[in-house]
């Protein structure tokens, strides 16, 4: 029986031995009751591969946010599904969430909010979600792939995007 | 469904149409809809004066605050309030990511918020 | 008031509703005109969507009250979707809650509607790097979908002890070379079934074969890993073991206890 940790406050030290990139993937219906334990799994992989409580968190509601977006608005069939895939290096985590695509507006609403210099304001509904992701990761970026399926790719590095969020919470206050 | 959100609802001493709402769990997409149906009775039986204490709110999403952000604007509408005490470090940087702090009233404990009612009247 | 349907591409025995703008008392004949040529055409489940509409009246909502009854008795139902936290609101202050199940999406709406009335198992695959500290957040993540899925506490308990036992067994038996392994689950109302996929030397994948399917209550071995096997042998229904030269693969199935 296995008796990892899960609440320390120090990096896991088999995470920090672990030389190569370590990769798990997840497919599963698009269906909300799934999010849950999905984000809480992806947090807890994240634990073990040697990150901080802290990043574990952000990894959290990362994968909430991009998991409902692919649910919500880009899963035009019935027996649509969602495939997470997440790479842990020594520096960063690799998350890409595809969906089976969904509309042309979808499209562009998705590449509108991942793309956008600003992001818009609180008091829009819509959005939001994508908001948080963009703030917390290093990197996003969208790809098509064959079939219409849509991909977002979410590069969150280490340590050093404490600052950065610090700095842009700072500016984003200054434009309300 | 299994829910993940819990909500103990108990009155708010010398504060006329007061009630504290204690939340615990994760406040998501799978659990907005119950924890709309449960304040909203509350609002509707008059009790618009609301404490929210989250020290046991572990998470919260974008739906989340967006239901968050709907309780406050219908309780000002009926010339009340929903304060929120106690917020962890995780999911305040949520909330100020998506610029909810400055619409929300975010205090640091339930006595202050109690207080500030207190004072209103 | 703008009404249209369309029979959903997915499923024939599906009506989708489009509701726009206000929903008036002078909307209620056109309704359930609308709801008993549905019903006349055989079809009994509706999703009505509302992410367009502005405004419901009170004598709207018990029309729609009365067209849900008259789909539940001939044994179907209708869901709502994507009704704005106002128009909620005002529905759940008029006791709507108790009648209606709303959905955010329809896709989860879809969902139920298939766990409720279809026996269609869902899927969920799993692959991860072989390594025994992953294991504690692969059977965390799906007993919580057993709970999430309405599973006791128990069940979900007994659920990750079999995902424990088999995914640690494969790891530590499996060949060292292996990349990846596999884990799938496939839930329904009902059951739900396991299946670990590895590549596994031959005389350990033998020797796994005769622990799990044997007809012995304990294992021989003695060993840890041969008392937490006889323990999955003890808490599931049926299990399997192939093995060929892609790798070994196991699948136990567990009954739901209070279906």
């Amino acid at each position: 029986m296995d008796s990892q940790p899960r609440n320390e406050e120090t990096p896991s030290p088999k995470g920090r031995e672990a030389k190569g990139a370590a990769e798990y993937s997840v497919q599963l219906p698009s269906d909300l009751e799934y999010i849950p334990p999905l984000r809480q799994f992806v947090a807890e992989i994240a634990r073990v591969e040697g990150f901080s409580k802290k990043f574990c968190f952000r990894t959290e509601i990362i994968v909430d946010e991009l998991v409902t977006n692919g649910i919500v608005h880009g899963s035009q069939d019935v027996r649509s599904s969602i495939t997470l895939a997440a790479r842990f290096e020594e520096g960063a985590m690799n998350l890409s969430v595809q969906d089976q695509g969904g509309t042309r507006q979808n499209l562009e609403n998705l590449k509108r909010a991942v793309y956008s210099p600003r992001p818009p304001s609180s008091d829009k509904k819509k959005g939001r979600g994508l908001v948080i992701v963009q703030m917390l990761s290093s990197e996003i970026k969208i790809d098509l792939g064959e079939n219409g399926h849509t991909q977002v790719h979410v590069v969150k590095t280490r340590d050093p995007d404490e600052a950065r969020i610090q700095r842009e919470k700072l500016l984003y206050e200054s434009d309300l | 469904m299994d829910t993940q959100i819990e909500l103990q609802i108990s009155d708010l001493e010398n504060v006329p149409h007061g009630k504290l709402i204690k939340f615990m769990g994760d406040l998501d997409a799978t659990n907005v809809e119950s924890t709309l149906d449960q304040v909203t009775k509350l609002i509707k039986e008059g009790f618009v004066q609301i404490v929210a204490d989250f020290r046991n709110l572990r998470y919260v999403n974008s739906t989340g605050l967006g239901i968050l952000l709907h309780f406050s604007k219908t309780a000002k509408e009926k010339s009340g309030c929903f304060k929120i005490a106690n917020v962890n470090d995780n999911v305040y940087e949520i909330i100020e990511i998506i610029g909810a702090n400055t619409l929300l009233d975010i205090y640091d404990n339930v006595e202050e918020a109690i207080e500030s009612l207190q004072s209103r009247r | 008031m703008r009404i249209s349907q369309q029979v959903s591409a997915h499923d024939e025995r599906i009506v989708l509703l489009h509701f726009e703008g206000d929903l008036n008392a002078s909307d209620c004949e056109a309704t359930s005109r609308i709801f008993q040529e549905i019903i006349d055409s055989r079809k009994y489940f509706i999703v009505a969507l509302m992410e367009n509409v502005t405004f419901v009246s009170s004598p709207f909502l018990g029309e729609l009250m009365g067209c849900k009854l008259r789909l539940v008795e001939k044994g179907g139902n209708m869901v709502v979707v994507g009704l704005n936290y106002d128009l909620r609101e005002r529905l759940i202050q008029m006791g709507a809650d108790k009648i209606f199940q709303f959905y955010p999406d329809t896709h989860t709406a879809y969902n139920h509607y298939h766990w409720e009335y279809t026996q269609t198992a869902q899927v969920v695959s799993i692959t991860l790097p072989p390594k025994l500290q992953s294991v504690p957040a692969v059977r965390r993540f799906i007993s919580g979908i057993a709970k999430q899925k309405g599973y006791t506490a128990r069940d979900s308990f007994r659920i990750e002890t079999i995902v424990d036992e088999i995914a640690n067994n494969a790891i530590e038996h499996g060949d060292s070379s292996q990349p990846e392994i596999s884990v799938e689950l496939r839930i329904d109302r009902k059951k739900f079934e396991l299946l670990v996929r590895n590549k596994t030397l031959m005389d350990k994948a033998n020797q796994l074969k005769y622990v799990l399917e044997a007809n012995k209550e304990t294992a021989q071995t003695g060993d840890t890993r041969g008392r937490g096997l006889a323990l999955v042998k003890l808490i599931s229904n049926s299990i399997n073991v192939s093995i060929d030269n892609s790798g070994t693969e196991v699948k136990i199935t567990k009954m739901r206890e209070d279906s």
